[in-house]
This record gives structure tokens, sequence and C-alpha cells, in this order.
């Protein structure tokens, strides 16, 4: 059946998307024209079709959906990743954003994997952008490079969204690039660019974070453990810590010869509290919480009014006034 | 000041609670996880600027302007067995100003605190303080205070916290002897009780309100007074690193016992009784995390003290800004990080540790104890918003769905009762969508085995 709707022209597999009383939701040559483009481009013609009935179930105009379909269009003819700009195109439809606000996160996005596309290129100029597959609905497999390639320009553009600089990147992603294959050095590199992006989306500066990867990966970590140390740690910055410490920690730990994932377990350990599952008991802020802790006085503080008392009129109030 | 309701949990200034002991070396077992301290130090300054009286309105006093230096180290500790916990601190404040007329004063307080959890939702606390206040002009506005506050805080629901508190005080002031006295040191007694409530916007910003009512007994009677008072504010995160908060309040006082005569500059005298003060309050403060445990604050403050009597009424704007550095460690969070609450009470956030590993596939919970349906809608299921309903409330009120994954970079958000999109408590990374809501964000990677022995699921995050 679902070869049947995917052979079907475009027009008439938007109309088999609708329910029965809807017209079609893009009409005329140019779409037509404009999808079959997409489809030789690489786009899987299930994924455009669900796109675009969807899009006319919101209430798109051809217009946008034009645009759609173009930026999509364009993004494969580069040999960039698809899955999240249609993951970002499906987002905006099912929270019922505005077709400008749409329109506005789609151009963002599309910066950025453009973005993220020249950084894994330069780093690895040795890899082909690949071809698409003919036809994957034929059960041509993709090639491992190409997806590993689009993954690791996803997991960069979404670096340059936590606010890893350019700079940060390029260097993450050739100095841990490693394997004897093109596909192991992409792969290899992924688990360092996510801690390094946990630390940078925590605050830490990133080239902070960034030596922090480095010890962590000198130290043997590698992989999800990895990454999940470079979480632990963003985690445990968020949560107040203090990161040369917990670096200096996780250094010593490591040169100890304690395995990452050990020192990954004692991190969850205490990030969860311990024994209590169910977190921490009542009143663990200090008593008398709405009193300053530090900064500076109060608007009302004791002090201003003992200014007009000291002239020997006295405001009544005295004490600690109001807060 | 606002900054203390900064204390949320929320990316950008979560700093109270946490679990990661640095004094603790990793490697050994975490007995000690529940204990916790912290320690701080702000340094700042500001400008006042304090109209007393109205102008053009029989005004005895000038416009007084000064600036000041303040510094402000404190201490916490708390240990927290089971369901109970006991806390300690420490604070103290020096203010100098400008103005030699101004002076300097110290402030010190010791605080002790006792939590009891008697349900999921429900919580009691006795907080304790002790005060030593002195100014280094106008001695006779030195005071020492003791306080007692028992609360209790009900979780309504994920959203919804309501906080009862009843303050008892006793304030002794040493340089406060008059002739009405007979030489004896005034004595007065507050006695409040506050209610407020507190409503959760989202996972980044708070609403919150308060309604008080104060009684002051004294034996000096003419200090004697009521009053009420009513508060709104909110408080929130921008970005990574930036808190803001704003609150706007309106107290009134009744001197119904202030005896005094009143002398006016005009040389009439008016009698004091039935002496009436209404104040309004607008404050904004900003807090920015520079980086690790340092952060800038910045705040401004007005102030319209209203008097029946004349004399009595004044302005203030007050600017101040600074630096504080925080040391230690915050007080253990997962799976409930804890914040806190109205004004400054502690409140259970009660989000469930999610998404988490399991031998089926990666686990995600949301809780939503009064939602009649919860799905989760995100990469996993190309955004389609019924594929993926979850399972639920348990008792806690927390749905689940438990799915196996692919690799990749995964988006998702909980969409509650078909209309509401939840953003995920606890995820391992966020992204903001660019529509106005913020989605959790997972990368799933192939598990690898580090040699550590424990396998794949206890080594590895949910992959």
């Amino acid at each position: 059946m679902l070869l049947v709707v995917l052979l079907m022209p475009l027009p008439a597999r938007l109309a088999f998307g609708q329910p029965s009383s809807a017209s079609s939701p893009v009409s005329g040559g140019d779409i037509s024209t404009m999808t079959a483009r997409a489809t030789t481009a690489g786009i899987a013609a299930a994924d455009l079709n669900d796109l675009l009935v969807r899009g006319r179930t919101a209430g798109l105009s051809d217009e946008q959906l034009e645009r759609f379909v173009n930026t999509l269009t364009g993004l494969a003819q580069d040999g960039l990743p698809l899955k999240p700009m249609l993951d970002r195109m499906r987002q905006g439809l099912v929270k019922k954003a505005s077709p400008e606000r749409i329109d506005f996160a789609v151009t963002k996005l599309d910066r950025r994997l453009r973005e993220s596309g020249r950084l894994v290129d330069a780093a690895f100029p040795d890899i082909d952008a690949g071809h698409p597959p003919k036809s994957p609905a034929a059960g041509n497999p993709l090639p491992t490079a190409f997806e590993a390639r689009r993954r690791l320009i996803d997991q960069t553009a979404f670096a340059l969204d936590q606010g890893v600089p350019p700079t940060a990147l390029t260097t993450t992603l050739t100095e841990f690039a490693a394997g004897p294959t093109p596909t192991d050095r992409l792969i290899s590199t992924r688990a360092p660019l996510l801690a390094l992006t946990s630390l940078t989306a925590e605050g830490l500066p990133p080239d902070q974070g960034l030596a922090f990867v480095r010890e962590l990966h000198a130290g043997g970590a590698r992989g999800p453990a990895l990454e999940d140390l470079g979480f632990g740690v963003a985690q445990a910055i968020k949560q107040g810590a203090n990161p040369m410490e917990i670096q200096k920690e996780i250094k010593s730990a490591l040169d100890r010869g304690i395995p990452p994932g050990q020192i990954l377990r004692a991190i969850r350990d205490r990030a969860r509290g311990g024994k209590n599952p169910n977190g921490p008991p009542p009143g663990i802020d200090p008593p008398g919480g709405r009193r300053d802790r530090g900064g500076p006085p109060t608007l009302d503080d004791p002090g201003r009014r003992g200014r007009r008392g000291g002239r020997g009129q006295g405001t009544g109030g005295g004490g600690r006034g109001g807060r | 000041m606002i900054l203390t309701r900064f204390t949320r949990t929320s990316p950008a200034s979560g700093f109270l609670v946490g679990g990661l002991m640095a004094l603790t070396p990793l490697g050994i077992p975490t007995a000690m996880a529940a204990s916790t301290w912290r320690a701080e130090l702000s340094a700042g300054g500001g400008y006042d600027d304090d109209v007393l009286g109205r102008p053009g309105e029989n005004s005895s006093f000038p416009i007084l302007a000064t600036g000041y230096m303040n510094l402000a180290p404190s201490l916490w500790a708390v240990w927290a067995p089971g369901r109970c916990s006991l806390s300690g601190g420490w604070s103290y404040v020096l203010n100098a100003y400008e103005s030699e007329e101004a002076g300097a004063y110290h402030d010190n307080s010791g605080q002790a605190g006792f939590g009891f959890r008697v349900a999921p939702d429900v919580q009691l606390r006795l907080d304790g303080e002790v005060e030593w206040f002195h100014r280094t002009e106008f001695q006779d506005y030195d005071f020492n205070r003791q306080e007692a506050a028992p609360a209790a805080i009900w979780q309504m629901d994920d959203r919804w916290s309501l906080q009862g508190t009843w303050r008892r005080a006793r304030i002794a002031y040493p340089e406060r002897t008059t002739q009405a006295l007979g030489g004896e040191t005034q004595i007065d007694r507050p006695d409040e009780l506050e209610l407020a409530v507190g409503f959760d916007f989202n996972e980044r910003w708070r609403l919150s309100t308060m309604v008080a009512r104060l009684a002051v007994d004294s034996n000096s009677r003419q200090y004697e007074y009521g009053g009420d008072r009513i508060s709104f504010g909110i408080s929130g995160d921008i970005g990574r690193s930036w808190a803001v908060g704003g609150e706007i309040a309106r107290e009134r006082r009744n001197y119904d016992r202030f005896l005094y005569p009143i002398q006016l500059p005009s040389g009439a005298v008016r009698p004091g009784v039935g002496r009436e003060d209404v104040s309004i309050s607008l404050a904004i403060d900003l807090e920015r995390r520079i980086v690790g445990n340092t952060r800038l604050f910045a705040g401004l403050a007005y102030l319209d003290y209203a008097s029946s009597l004349d004399d009595y009424a004044f302005d203030r704007t007050r600017l101040s800004g600074g630096v504080s550095f925080r040391f230690g460690q915050p007080a253990a969070a997962a799976p409930g990080p804890w914040d806190t609450g109205i004004f400054g009470s502690t409140t259970p956030a009660r989000n469930p540790l999610s998404p988490t590993v399991g031998a089926n596939g990666v686990t995600f919970r949301c809780r939503a104890p009064r939602a009649t349906s919860v799905h989760l809608v995100g990469t996993m299921n190309d955004w389609l918003t019924g594929a993926h309903p979850m399972t639920g409330p348990t008792p806690d009120g927390v749905w689940e769905t438990t799915l196996k994954l692919d690799p990749g970079l995964y988006r998702y958000i909980f969409h509650i009762d078909t209309t509401e999109w939840r953003t995920p408590e606890g995820a391992h990374l966020y992204e903001d969508d660019d529509f106005g809501q913020r989605n959790g964000v997972l990368d799933v990677a192939a598990p690898v085995t580090d040699g550590a022995g424990g396998g794949p699921s206890s080594v590895t995050n949910p992959r």
C-alpha cells in the first residue's frame, strides 16, 4: 500500500493524504516540477508527501510550501542533512506557529546547517559529501559515511546553536578524529563534540571546555562515557559546582586509573542525592530565606530607618521595618 | 532584595540545588551526599537618593544622597537524613556610607532550621534566627532580634504551591530608653501571618503573590502598630546566563497608639494618634553569571512612602550593583530539584528523573498529576502528536513511556491534554525551538563498555 502511494504522482498522493472533501493541497505544474526535482535531489517521497499534507492541513499557502520544498532541495543538493530541517518544519506546524515564524526558524536553521557543513567539510576534506541513493524506496541503503557526515553536521549545527564558536568546533573536529575509515573518523568526533556542547551550554568558556574535554579524552574516556562525563560535569556546573574543582577531581580520578564509567556513576549518585531516591527532604535552603544573604542592602533596611530616627523624630516603625 | 528569589532550579541560576560534593573524593561511597554547604562573598556598592518629606509641603528635612560600599559574606550548611533536614547558617553585612552623617552599619545574623516532609506534597518547617544590628550613627536604632517562624508548604500540583507562615519575633533596642519606659529597654514583639501563592508559569518563570498581616506589641506604646502587606513578584531566566526579578508591593501601617504630638515646621502642633502610612515599592534586580560561581548583580529600587503626617513622607531611589562569589556545593537535587519556592521558602519541584536507560530502551517521564493525557512528541515520531501516548499517572502523578531509539540527536517535548506543550524537566540538553517553547534534546549513541564492569546500561546514558 505504501509503495502504491509513493509511486502515485505527487498531487494525487497529496489528495490521498487528505480528507475526501479536501481539495488537492498544491496545484499547478510548478509544484510538480519542484517536487520532482526534490525527489531527484534525494528527498524521500514519503517525507515530502507528509510535509505537504501537514502544511496544507495547517493552511499554509502554496508559496510557503514551495519555499519549504526549495529549502529542502537546496540542502539535499548541497549534501546537507534533511532530517533536522524536516524536524523543524514539522515542529512548527504541529505547534501551530505562524507561517512567518516558521519561515524565520527555517531560514535560521538553513544558515546554521550550511555553516556547520562548511566546518565539517573543512575538517574532513577527503570525505566526499556523498550522493543520495537514487531510490531509497527500492531498498538502496544509504552509504555509511554519507549518513555519518550528515549526523555530524546536525550535531555541529546544534553545537553552534548552543554557543560553541566555530574555532572551537574546528579544533574539536580535527583534533579528535581517529580511526581507520572515514566513517570511524567522523563518528569519533561525536562524543568530544557533544561533551563540549554540554559544557558550553552551561556557561563554561569554550576554551576551558575544550581543555577539559582533552583531559577526559587523554584519561581514556571515549564514546558515550565521554559524552556522559561532559554532561555530568555540565549538570554539576549548572547546579553550582565549581568547574575548576570538579575538573581537578575528575582528572585526579582518571590519573588514579578509575574507569570513566565509575567516575560517571559517582557523579550521578551525588547528583541524585545519594541514597535518597526521592530527593532531599524539606528545608534545605538557608532558614530565614526571605532575608538577604549577601548582595546590597535592602531598600528598607533598619539602618536607613535609623537615619530618620536619629533626627529625634522616630518613625514609629523601628526594628526590621518592611521587607 | 529580590536576588534571593533567584535560587531556583533553572539553567541560569540553579545554584541552590545540586549534589556534587567536591569535598568527597570520587570513587568513595557518597554516604554524605545528603549533606552540603555553601559560602558566598558579595561585594558591591550603590547610590541612594532620598527625598525626606515632601518638597514644598512644610518639609524640614533636606534631600539626602549618598553612595555606599557593601561587603557581605555568608556561610550555610545542611544535613538532610531521610525525610528531615537540619540547617544552619551565618551571614554578615557591612554597609558603609559615603556620607559621614549616615556612617556605617554591621548586621550579624545566625540561622537554624528544621524541615520535615510529612507527605510527598506537604512539608513542615521551623526556622529560627538571631540577629545583632549595630550602626555607628544613631545608635538608638541598634537592636538584637530573635525570630521563630513555623511554616507549612503545600505543593498543590506541578505548578501551584501554597505556603502559610507565622512569624513571631522579639526585638530589643538597648540604646532606646525613653522616659516613658522608665529607663527600661524598648522591646517590640512583631507577630505576622503570611499566606503566599506561587505559580510556575513554565520552567523559567515564576509568579508569586503574598498577603501578610502584621501586629506589633511594644512596651513603648507609641511604637505599637498594625498593618498589612500585599506583593506581586516575578522571577525568571533569560538565556543561559541572565536572571531577572521584579516585585511591586503595597504596605499599610496604622499607628493607633502613636501618642506624641507632632510639631510641624510651621510651628503648629498636631496629634500623632491615628497616623497611617502607606508605602508602595518597586524593585527590579538583574543577575548575570559570568563563569562558574561568579555572578554580577544589579538592582534598581524605588519606594514611595506616604503618611498622614507630611513630615513622615519620603521617596527613595536606590541603584546598586556588585559581584558575588560562591563556594562549596549546593544540596542534592535529582530527581526532584528543589527551589526556594515562594519568597524564599523551600518547595519541591518534584521533577521525575528523565530520560533514563533501561533494558527495554529509553524511558521518558513527565509529572502531570492532573492531566488526562500526555504524549511524547518529537523527532522520534516525526512530531506526530498522537504517536506515543504515555501511561499514567502513577500515584506520584508521573506519566511515562519507554522507546527503543536509533542513534541520533532527538528533540522532544510533552503534549499535555492535547493543548499544552511542556518542556521536559531534567533533559540532557535544551534548545529554543524558535516557536516559543524549549525542547529537550537527547543524543543517542551506541552503548559501549568502559571496563568498569557495569555493562552498558550502568555506564552509559540512555543510549
